[in-house]
């Protein structure tokens, strides 16, 4: 096992409202090794994009760290000042995000987005930033790359933004890009060239990814390894083969369960019953436990811990006796 | 782009138009008789009116006066102004310098402190910058433009006699009305410079204090609440976070960034405060007697003077397109999504 | 036995005539052939922009038609009037894409389901109104303790139960869904997926499924149309599709499906 790159630990987050504070996150902790691609999988709610949005500390002002530390080279990111966390951003991590159109500035040139990334972390001639910008186009496989410098986001495709993203993310050989539902927005046939380039990328640069997906198939396409998150606790975490194959958690297995697919019909596809709690729903035990077939009283009373397991960790009580 | 500029050209005609047979339809109000002693000027002469009348056709159809009244116009002839003594087109052509040039150093300020408060106060949102600004745009939208102009007037011309209202000193009247004054551009701001006489820059400049002051309050209060709203709305969008996320200092972030896109509705708007500002210096040109159109078209209404008023809404009417064209141009200058589609 | 739902040679072009200079045409829908049989569930498949949802907006008459035909229940839409679109409304309805949209946050359940009750004049007595309300929110699966509640209380996946409930009050014979679960949560999906064909089948209702996701359509779907630029590039019965993708284009959207490995045997 390799020295991971980045180490969250312990992190719970919440946010202040007028109506109270709403904890969002519980006691998170997880390490990113080098070189790999980890999937952080969750629906709408499960606090995915907020524990990624920590790490480089751009949280909304509302949001309160609670407890924990992000760990990287050494350095608690989460305790540093915004001059240092300045330097990080951009540079040693990079972040792209779910709406390529919107992410992207309306009234910059592409050109201009491209070479100010560079400039902000690099002394570099604005002649040779573009040279750069331009090459970084072309590797993330944009032609004419010379003359897109000069067009403006409006003028690209969604597919072409997220792309051009990518081109910036990349610009300072980070060592990790975290991706927030980088596909969500795209149409299937986009996706699917999006995922097999930051695949390729990643592979080149031997970058680390986190990979921030709703979609456990598109999780499968890029992982190796998985974190599911649900009501903003880890449920499991597992190396993607063995999570996919033998998923341990109920709610691991209703979700891979409930997909629809498209190499054969299904008369009926089996269901996870209920919803998912609302943010600041107090939930007393497992967060799952309501919507769990195999709950029992145990369940209702007391969360369970994560129970760990050679390479994994699963979030149950079924789980404890093994 | 030339296409829509030519289109709103041709718009131009339209509105000025309709304003100008508005209020011509409107003063057929009056009795032929009443706007015919308009044109006597010696008592003596009123029982000649029924001649005036029928020398002018002032019985006549109010489209064939109308009609008679755009042909002088198409000739450059806008009537007689009684009140001011002198033909409408020289009255406007004298005044509107004056007008201009307060309008724009007021829009100057407007602008300036307004982008200004107005970013500082998203920025610092329910800091104290933001209380400040917010108080500042609250009483001036709520301070009435007469009881401000006053208040100025007690203050620093009656107490501190720092400004003077009233037409120019002697001294400049003299030097402007001069021979070897010369006349390049009409601005007595930049004429007097290009002559090298400073004591009438100086002098045209302390007149221009107090009125400009009075004047940019409320377009102050409403740019500082425009700009506040658009920058805090901008500070919330995706690619500001992209910004962030890619390590820049939160000057560019602030300004480069989402100020760039938030002072494109503030354009907008500036333009449309500047024409409004020409047309709408009535009150303080009249408080502080500036020599400006606003101060003319207010005597104009005074006197009853039918030419002079039509005149000053001719004029005003111009401008107001005019203003709204150059704005849009403005805008899309600023906004590539525009220029380019 | 006449169809559900025929659409003929249906062509729509978008004209945006400015003030002065020519007119700029776009033709979003081209030479589009569809046929919706009584009880079957036909499939609208497609990328954003291939001109589905203007499909849908141009059947409802929402749009007007370029060129071709619509009919619906064996009549053709260009000769409704407005009182026969109204009438259509009870044979007639759609479930939309965003649950949080398309119900009002203000509306209690009991207003929104009853709202078209009141429109058309149904159920005007008290007692059989209740009674009606309470078998259609059971229908979808909602307890009838809701009535009363705000639509903002609820969840994205109840929301949805509760438009489907709306569209089913009048008893429609046709329902357009326009992508109902891709607004939803990954782990609710499947139980509107499962709700909406118990509903089909029960009520053996005709439906029009819109969806740009291959996987659900094949779920739910008899036949197949995978709409392209405007036009249907595909058309077949929904195992045929799948199994045997004629036209390229079909085949690399069904090769760019994400699959979860080890479960597709």
């Amino acid at each position: 096992m390799t020295e991971p790159i980045l180490r969250v630990e312990n992190l719970s987050l919440s946010f202040v409202t007028e109506n109270g504070t709403v904890p969002v996150l519980h006691h998170l902790s997880y390490s990113l090794p080098k070189g790999k691609i980890l999937a952080v999988v969750g629906e709408s709610g499960s606090g995915k994009t907020v524990q990624a949005l920590s790490i480089l500390k751009l949280l909304a002002p509302n949001a309160r760290v609670d407890s924990g530390k992000v760990i990287y080279r050494g350095k608690n990111l989460l305790a540093c000042k915004e001059n240092t966390l300045r330097n990080v951003r951009g540079s040693k991590i990079a972040m792209i995000f779910q709406d390529p159109g919107s992410s992207l500035n309306p009234v910059l040139t592409i050109g201009e987005q491209l070479t100010e990334t560079l400039r902000a972390h690099r002394k570099m001639s604005q002649e040779a930033a573009r040279k750069k910008a331009a090459q970084l186009l072309t590797q993330v496989g944009i032609t004419e790359a010379e003359k897109r410098l000069t067009e403006y986001p409006f003028q690209f495709s969604g597919g072409m933004c997220q792309r051009v993203m990518i081109a910036m993310a990349l610009a300072l050989d980070p060592d990790i890009l975290i991706a927030d539902e980088p596909t969500t927005a795209l149409d299937v046939t986009i996706q699917a060239q999006i995922l097999t380039l930051i695949k390729e990328l990643q592979r080149q640069n031997g970058m680390s990814v986190i990979f921030i997906t709703h979609n456990l198939a598109v999780a499968a396409q890029v992982a190796d390894e998985v974190l599911v998150l649900y009501a903003g606790q880890c449920m499991e975490l597992a190396p993607a083969p063995d999570l996919f194959a033998k998923p341990l958690h109920p709610y691991t297995q209703g979700l891979l369960s409930s997909l629809a697919s498209v190499t054969h019909k299904a008369q009926r596809l089996p269901v996870i019953a209920g919803t998912p709690p609302r943010p600041g729903e107090i939930v007393k035990g497992c967060p799952f436990a309501p919507r769990c077939t195999q709950a029992t009283t145990k369940c209702f009373e007391t969360c369970p811990p994560l129970f760990a397991q050679k390479s994994r960790q699963v979030r149950c009580y079924l789980q404890e006796a093994q | 782009m030339t296409r829509y500029i030519l289109r709103r050209l041709c718009l131009l005609p339209l509105v000025v138009l309709g304003v100008t047979f508005l209020l011509f339809f409107l003063t057929q109000r009056l009795s032929p008789e009443m706007r015919a002693s308009l044109y006597v000027k010696d008592p003596r002469q009123m029982n000649a009116l029924e001649e005036v009348i029928r020398q002018y056709g002032l019985r006549d159809n109010v489209f064939k006066q109308y009609g008679r009244w755009l042909k002088n116009v198409a000739h450059g002839d806008l009537g007689y102004s009684p009140s001011a003594n002198m033909p409408v087109a020289q009255a406007l052509k004298q005044y509107l310098p004056a007008t201009i040039q307060l309008a724009f150093v007021t829009m100057i300020l407007v602008v300036f402190f307004g982008v200004w408060f107005g970013a500082a106060s998203a920025v610092h949102k329910d800091k104290w910058q933001d209380i400040v600004a917010r108080l500042i745009s609250v009483g001036g939208f709520s301070l009435p433009i007469f009881v401000l102009g006053l208040l100025l007037l007690m203050v620093f011309y009656g107490q501190l006699h720092w400004f003077s209202p009233g037409g120019y000193s002697i001294q400049t009247d003299i030097i402007i009305h001069g021979a070897g004054f010369k006349t390049y551009t009409g601005f007595l701001l930049i004429d007097s410079l290009l002559n090298g006489q400073w004591r009438v820059f100086g002098d045209v400049l302390s007149h221009l204090v107090l009125p400009a002051m009075t004047l940019c309050i409320g377009s102050f209060a409403l740019m500082v609440r425009v700009m506040r709203s658009s920058m805090l709305e901008e500070l919330s969008k995706d690619y500001v976070r992209t910004a962030r996320a890619k390590g820049l200092s939160k000057y560019q972030v602030v300004y480069k960034h989402a100020g760039k896109n938030a002072i494109i509705p503030v354009i907008t708007l500036a333009g449309i405060q500047f024409i409004r500002l020409l047309g709408g210096t009535v009150i303080v040109e009249t408080i502080f007697d500036y020599p400006g159109i606003g101060r003319f078209g207010v005597l104009a209404a005074q006197q009853l003077d039918i030419a002079g008023i039509l005149g000053f809404s001719f004029l005003v009417a111009i401008l107001f397109v005019a203003g709204n064209l150059l704005s849009d141009i403005l805008y899309t200058a600023v906004d590539p999504r525009i220029r380019l589609e | 036995m006449t169809a559900a739902l025929v659409v003929r040679n249906l062509a729509k072009t978008y004209v945006r005539k400015p003030w002065m200079g020519a007119a700029i045409q776009k033709e979003v829908l081209r030479d589009v052939n569809l046929t919706l049989e009584k009880g079957k569930v036909l499939g609208l498949v497609g990328e954003s922009g291939c001109g589905k949802s203007t499909l849908c907006k141009v059947i409802l008459g929402i749009e007007p038609i370029t060129s071709g035909t619509v009919e619906i229940n064996g009549k053709n839409s260009a000769s409704f009037g407005k009182k026969e679109w109204r009438a259509l409304r009870r044979e007639l309805q759609v479930v939309y894409q965003d649950p949080y949209a398309s119900l009002d946050p203000r509306f209690t359940v009991r207003q929104l389901i009853s709202e078209p009750l009141d429109i058309h004049g149904l159920y005007t007595d008290k007692a059989s109104r209740e009674k009606y309300l309470r078998e259609v929110l059971a229908a979808v699966q909602l307890d009838s303790a809701y009535l009363d509640r705000f639509a903002h209380e609820f969840s994205g996946g109840q929301r949805q139960r509760i438009a489907i409930a709306r569209a089913l009050v009048l008893n429609p014979s046709i329902l357009i869904a326009d992508e109902p679960v891709s607004a939803l949560d990954v782990s609710v999906q499947a139980q509107i997926l499962n709700l909406l064909k118990d509903i089909q089948h029960k009520r053996n209702l005709s439906m029009l499924f819109v969806t740009h996701d291959l996987a659900v359509a094949r779920f739910l779907c008899d036949d197949i149309a995978v709409m392209h630029n405007g036009h249907i590039v595909e058309y077949a019965p929904a195992e045929e599709l799948f199994c045997a993708p004629k036209e390229t284009y079909t085949q690399n959207l069904l090769a760019a499906v994400p699959t979860v490995p080890g479960r597709e045997a």
